[in-house]
């Protein structure tokens, strides 16, 4: 197991190097930079006066030196300075990612529930009408952008009913009716768009699990159906959708960069879209390296969940030494 | 009866009445605008607070709410006392004295005196590029004493009083540190700012001037303009800063809010093309282009009506008290397919490139389509390309930039006095890469006439070669428009767009 660990720490490392750095380049490779973004347009602006802005801010170094510098920096925990503001990026980073995380979790709690309670009433009866209607929505879940079915939902509920805002965010320290209230559609948003994945892998997971010799058992014996479900079929269906689930609290923290931006919440998402297009390399380097590294992270412990849940997952883990 | 179905009945009963509770509590939540405070609405956010480097539109309201000037602007366009009580010039415009006001304090107590402004005047010389630099790098030497500060100028500037009205008193010493907590000179100090996403402001008690009318200013960046608006309708904000044109007939009809613009424009929507390469250093092709755009038309449609045309095609309005006009021998570019297909013809251009910009100015979009058809009756083909901000400036800035075969709109937010828009057009100054040494010539010497009847037939002579070289199209000027609640007293828009908030209050 300590060897198990190891080696995905190793190779998770590999990874982020390789992520940070391909980003790193290619955010290089966009016309403009920040200089010009933050003085070009004004009076006084000569190229020769840009161009000392750039020799001090190190923008004229070869790529590979300015990497070389800035991944030095992060090894030592300095993310370097918002171009812009001239904030630290790890400030910047750390008002911004409370909004991202309340948001994320949200999004995998309402799936999370959203998803068993769809699956539930999809398996009572397989191949019904119902069942076909959960994998139609399921389907069309699938193919539509988060940003559509954000506008239907501030459409409806915003526009139509006026019941609830169509955007914005307010710490819970401010308030925690209105930080829930405005917290509703984009975590919705995003919840629509991650469940048709844990839907689809765990219905899947307990067609199979209802098969098994053991809930045959298990119903032979004279269990209930409702006991039997929750007591054998659930629990051995949920290692597969776990590791699914891990894979979904990174893609969700990945994939609310645009619900952010189009709800106005303050987030490393919309950090990230903001610096983009200020070219303020330092930031979006720095979110870049977080959502990453989180990324690797979430999978990494839901894979040793899943270790821990099912002993056999262990076994294969320590055999694949 | 059965355990399972009782729990499940009761959990059911709690998930219900914790629906019930929440969405009454949703809908009896107290709203966002009973407190006193004004909650100041924009589309964009506010990236830094440094009033000398300035690097958007947004930042610009703070630079009177935050800071105090030696002199500041009146909505009139003219010029007020501010901490400087008076001032003069000598007879050749090479000195200028201010008294200051004495005991004056910044917002953290410590003084702000000739010393403190002395220090700020010196930053803004030192910082390698600012906003404000080019209006005062005349100053050979500052000298202070205990009530007045006085400047000694390399050149002659007959409006370095004006000039001084930007360069804000920043405690200099700060500057590392700006964007947490400054010192302010203002009516209003910084209480908590989180870059591009909130910034609260609260009065500053050692404020030297009139005190602040409201209780605090939030201001908070919404996701868009429609957003901007539907939160000004339902009484989130009370100020929204820069209402789209296409919003400004609604909110007019609505009662409770108001709109605000200034009584006169200093805003030019431009064209730019360049003016040292093909096919822009031809001046049949420019001219061309100046009578080829029907400016009301695209007035009308892309602005709403909102501005005043530029027939004379210079970047001083037609409405300015300094434009020489038709009586001075200034040409009028009406809008001439006919005239502007013969001059086309003659430099042998068909087709030409817009460069324009997608994500913000919806104006310009709908003005590139507009264009087209107009130059398609003149001959020529316009190819629309549109880029992303960053793409779109690369394109373009900083003056020097070659970009053969584009028209590139802009827009200049200066102030109405000549000496801003005409220095714009001096050499090396200009995106449209016009050099010319005789206009160049023109400007210094305008610049160090004291008396405003001689400098205005000095500006006189360098507006006839820019309306007869027409290296820019100036299409018309704009009024930005902004809106509030009708609650809100005492804003104001100065001719450049900016809204002066120092005199806000909220009545009833």
């Amino acid at each position: 197991m300590r060897n198990f660990i190891l080696r995905r720490a190793a190779s998770s490392a590999i990874v982020l190097v390789l992520s940070v750095v391909t980003v790193f380049l290619s955010i290089r490779i966009l016309p403009g930079d920040p200089v010009l973004l933050k003085y070009g347009a004004q009076t006084g602006a000569t190229p020769a006066a840009l161009d000392a802005l750039r020799e001090s801010a190190g923008l004229n170094h070869p790529m590979l030196v300015q990497l070389m510098i800035w991944l030095g920096g992060v090894v030592r925990g300095d993310f370097g300075t918002s171009f812009i503001s001239q904030l630290p990026v790890s400030e910047l980073v750390g008002q911004r990612i409370p909004a991202t995380l309340e948001l994320t979790f949200f999004i995998v709690i309402i799936a999370s529930i959203l998803s068993v309670l769809l699956v539930l009433i999809a398996i009572r009866k397989p191949g019904s009408a119902t069942d076909r209607f959960i994998g139609y929505v399921t389907s069309i879940g699938f193919s539509t952008p988060s940003f559509i079915i954000g506008i239907i939902l501030v459409y409806i509920f915003a526009l139509r009913w006026h019941i609830l805002p169509s955007q914005g965010f307010k710490p819970m320290d401010l308030g925690v009716v209105q930080n829930m209230k405005l917290m509703i559609l984009p975590a919705f948003t995003g919840a629509m768009v991650v469940s048709p994945y844990l839907i689809k892998y765990l219905r899947t997971s307990i067609l199979e699990t209802r098969v098994s010799s053991y809930v045959r058992t298990a119903k032979g014996k004279g269990l209930s159906s409702s006991a039997v479900l929750f007591r054998h079929i659930l629990p051995n269906s949920i290692v597969p959708t776990l590791t699914m689930l891990g894979m979904i609290v990174g893609f969700a923290l990945g994939g609310v960069f645009v619900i952010e931006y189009m709800f106005a919440v303050p987030g490393i998402g919309s950090l990230a879209i903001e610096s983009a297009s200020a070219r303020d390399y330092s930031v979006l380097q720095g979110v870049s390296v977080v959502v990453i590294a989180f990324f690797i992270i979430t999978t990494f412990v839901f894979d040793l969940v899943c270790g821990f849940v099912d002993p056999r997952q262990r076994v294969l883990q320590v055999k694949s030494r | 009866m059965n355990v399972n179905r009782l729990t499940s009945k009761k959990t059911m009963a709690t998930g219900v009445a914790i629906a019930l509770a929440f969405t009454l509590g949703v809908n009896f939540a107290p709203s966002q605008a009973a407190s006193k405070n004004l909650v100041y609405g924009s589309a964009a956010g506010i990236p830094q607070l440094n009033p000398i480097i300035l690097t958007s539109a947004t930042e610009m309201p703070l630079t009177t709410l935050l800071w105090a000037g030696l002199t500041s602007r009146n909505e009139n366009g003219g010029l007020d006392p501010d901490l400087a009580t008076r001032w003069n010039a000598n007879a050749s415009a090479t000195q200028w004295t201010f008294t200051l006001k004495q005991g004056a304090k910044f917002s953290d107590g410590s003084p702000l005196d000739s010393k403190a402004v002395k220090a700020a005047f010196d930053y803004t010389l030192k910082t390698p590029v600012s906003q404000w630099k080019i209006e005062i790098d005349m100053i050979d030497t500052i000298r202070t004493t205990t009530n007045t500060i006085t400047f000694i100028l390399k050149t002659p500037n007959a409006v370095f009083s004006e000039a001084v009205a930007d360069i804000r008193i920043i405690k200099a010493s700060e500057v590392d540190s700006f964007n947490k907590n400054p010192s302010t000179s203002g009516p209003y100090k910084v209480a908590k700012f989180t870059p591009n996403v909130s910034l609260n402001l609260v009065p500053n008690p050692n404020y030297f001037g009139t005190k602040a009318g409201l209780s605090g200013i939030d201001f908070t960046k919404l996701g868009d303009s429609t957003a901007a608006v539907n939160a000004l309708r339902a009484g989130s904000i009370d100020f929204l800063d820069h209402l789209t044109f296409a919003d400004a007939a609604s909110v007019k009809s609505n009662s409770a809010l108001q709109l605000l613009r200034a009584k006169t424009s200093s805003q030019t929507v431009v064209l730019h093309m360049d003016n040292q390469n093909a096919p822009g250093n031809n001046i049949k092709v420019r001219q061309a282009m100046a009578y080829a755009v029907n400016r009301q038309s695209l007035l009308d449609n892309a602005y709403f009506g909102q501005g005043t045309v530029s027939a004379y095609n210079t970047v001083v309005a037609d409405a300015s008290p300094w434009q020489c006009s038709a009586k001075a021998g200034l040409t009028k570019y009406s809008y001439d397919p006919a005239k502007a297909k013969k001059l086309f013809a003659e430099a042998g251009i068909t087709k030409l490139t817009w460069w324009g910009v997608s994500g913000i100015l919806p104006e310009f979009t709908t003005m590139a389509e507009l264009i087209q058809a107009d130059l398609k009756k003149a001959g020529v083909d316009l190819t629309i390309k549109n880029s992303e901000v960053g793409a779109w400036v690369a394109g373009f800035y900083p003056p020097g930039t070659k970009y053969p075969g584009l028209v590139v709109p802009n827009i200049f937010s200066l102030q109405p006095d000549p000496a801003y828009s005409m220095y714009y057009m001096k050499s090396g100054g200009n995106e449209s890469n016009w050099n010319n040494s005789q206009y160049d010539t023109l400007f210094d010497k305008a610049i160090t006439i004291l008396k405003p009847a001689a400098r205005k037939a000095a500006w006189c002579e360098g507006l006839k070669l820019e309306n007869s070289q027409t290296p820019i199209v100036a299409m018309f000027n704009i009024f930005t428009v902004h809106a509030a609640s009708s609650s809100v007293k005492g804003i104001w828009v100065a001719p450049n767009g900016m809204a002066h908030l120092e005199g806000a209050s909220l009545g009833n």
